[in-house]
């Protein structure tokens, strides 16, 4: 195939796809809104914003990609931008603030990237004299298999969410055996088998006495849902039978195979701090006289072990904790104020948005005063 | 043609984020007491009295609590299960089963129950006394929530049943149901 660099420089140089692609972003930007509504803000950002197409689902198993997708259009305006700015602008002096704004755009765009790819947020539940090492996802769930390696420490092999989705098997390298996901259920209800009309489909463990009804996705309180799958495992070919794992189970299941003990269990996802912290108390205050919640701030303790240094920390209200990339805010609370919910943002890209605007906005204020010089030259 | 081809094979390869299977090793976690607030899937709040010893949950119980009874400790179990749980004819008889009694019909487990209201929830007491078949018996209390059943189950030897009874009806007490 030959290409033609002078016709792709053309094309991504072109204003009139700078002007397709940002009249194109506006209609993402109204459709996203709306399906909001419905979808809640996760999963409008995960189908228009975090995808390549925005996508039909013709039938269950085929999708019609029917316009493009935030992914798509960020590629494209960030190519142009670049293109334009290195093949359009000539630099000189006077035209310094241009480039500095132009500039500062392609660093938000570059920025807003990075943060799609790379952030994440997560949620960390602390009773009052615990502490915990590891935040949670309230969106995504994972499939672990937990081994014992010592006295103090197990290896978690983590499965996720997306590999229970398409039947076929799942093969990780370090265990003995493998496994297919036949059911997986975002949300479902989980009852005991006696007296139900549906009938277990779990082969062993706790699953053969409970049946599960898949229920639509909760999409407004995300942390309510309820997974569930059938999972069945197998030592090469042979079958050791079918589990029920479900985030509405109290506790794990076990199985031995080759006298090695794994724990099954599906769980929401979890992402693990090399340090710990530790609630010492939650306040929740209130006006004098009134039941208004006047304050809710959180008394912390980090514990490093690497570092051997205890820190302690009030998080309240626009006063979140930020150590090691983390920034921990103070969403929510309960168990008669002894249990601090703080929502967990990791975003490595923050810095972008402040460097790009300060650059569009050094740049148009050169160019401004470029201007106004120029012209008060030309009046004298 | 081409151009447009080979531009969109590059966005499809560069916009995919794939997902892989993570291997990693973590300190090892103490077996976690469910807590209500852990446990935000159901809409029941409890408090546990002071003396009543957290057990790691199960599968399908929302806690469990050892209890002190005379001689020995009780078991207190917490469930939570969809719509009418299968009725309370059939938990009645399934708890009769691990008392090794004989199942009841509809009319005569009539005799095993009974309505108390504890703070503003109306329970249905299933009082299933020790037998020569068992030294153990079960007290009872089922709660029926808007979408849910939940049961509230003190096994043990009938002393310290009767012992740990007072306890039971205060603890329910503060049951409640968040709206």
């Amino acid at each position: 195939m030959k290409v033609n660099h002078h016709s792709i420089k053309h094309f991504f140089s072109s204003l009139k796809l700078t002007v397709l692609c940002l009249v194109l972003l506006m209609a993402l930007v109204f459709m996203a809104t709306i399906a909001q509504i419905d979808l809640g803000i996760y999963f409008a950002k995960k189908t228009y914003f975090q995808s390549l197409f925005v996508y039909w689902q013709a039938t269950e198993n085929i999708k019609i990609p029917i316009f493009p997708g935030g992914v798509l259009l960020g590629w494209l305006l960030l190519i142009n931008l670049i293109t334009a700015h290195f093949t359009r602008f000539k630099w000189s002096l006077k035209k310094t603030g241009i480039w500095l704004t132009h500039m500062g755009l392609i660093l938000l765009i570059i920025g807003s990237g990075l943060s799609s790819y790379f952030s994440q947020e997560s949620q960390m539940a602390i009773q009052e004299g615990e502490s915990k090492n590891y935040s949670v996802s309230s969106q995504e769930v994972e499939l672990v298999v937990i081994s014992e390696i010592s006295e103090k420490e197990e290896r978690v092999v983590s499965i996720p969410q997306s590999f229970l989705t398409n039947n076929t098997p799942i093969r990780p390298q370090t265990l003995p055996f493998t496994l297919t996901a036949h059911q997986f259920y975002p949300n479902s209800k989980l009852g005991m088998a006696t007296g139900s009309r549906l009938t277990p489909l779990a082969t062993q463990g706790i699953g053969t006495q409970i049946v599960v009804a898949p229920l639509e996705l909760d999409k407004d309180n995300e942390g309510n849902n309820v997974a569930s799958a059938y999972i069945e495992l197998f030592e090469g070919t042979q079958s050791l039978g079918v589990w029920l794992l479900s985030s509405g189970l109290g506790a794990p299941q076990k199985i031995t195979i080759k006298d090695q003990t794994f724990t099954l269990a599906l769980r929401h996802k979890r992402f693990y701090l090399p340090y710990s912290i530790a609630l010492l108390k939650f306040k929740h205050d209130v006006y004098p006289g009134t039941t208004i919640p006047k304050n809710f701030s959180s008394h912390v303790q980090i514990n490093d072990s690497r570092t051997q240094e205890k820190q302690d920390f009030l998080i309240y209200m626009n006063n979140p904790l930020r150590y090691q990339g983390n920034t921990y805010y103070q969403a929510s609370f309960g168990n008669n104020d002894t249990l601090t919910v703080l929502q967990v943002v990791k975003n490595p890209s923050w810095i972008f948005p402040y460097l790009s605007c300060g650059l569009i906005f050094l740049g148009l204020l050169i160019h401004f005063i470029w201007s106004l010089i120029t012209r008060s030259q030309k009046k004298v | 043609m081409g151009n447009l081809i080979l531009i969109l094979c590059f966005f499809i390869l560069v916009g995919c984020k794939k997902e892989t299977i993570s291997v990693y090793t973590v300190p090892k976690e103490a077996p976690q007491v469910l807590s209500p607030a852990a446990a935000p899937q159901t809409a029941l709040r409890w408090e546990a009295l002071p003396k009543w010893q957290s057990q790691p949950p199960s599968a399908m119980r929302l806690a469990t609590y050892l209890i002190p009874g005379k001689s020995s400790t009780c078991e207190l179990s917490i469930v939570s299960l969809s719509g009418e749980a299968g009725g309370i004819l059939a938990n009645i008889n399934r708890w009769r089963g691990q008392l090794k009694q004989s199942p009841l019909s509809n009319a005569e487990s009539q005799g095993v129950m009974s309505h108390k209201t504890f703070g503003k929830l109306a329970f249905l007491i299933v009082n299933l006394p020790a037998s020569t078949q068992s030294s153990k018996g079960i007290l009872a209390a089922i709660l029926t929530g808007k979408d849910e059943t939940y049961f509230f189950k003190l096994t043990g030897n009938q002393t310290d049943i009767e012992a740990a009874r007072d306890s039971f009806y205060y603890f329910l007490q503060k049951v409640s149901l968040a709206q």
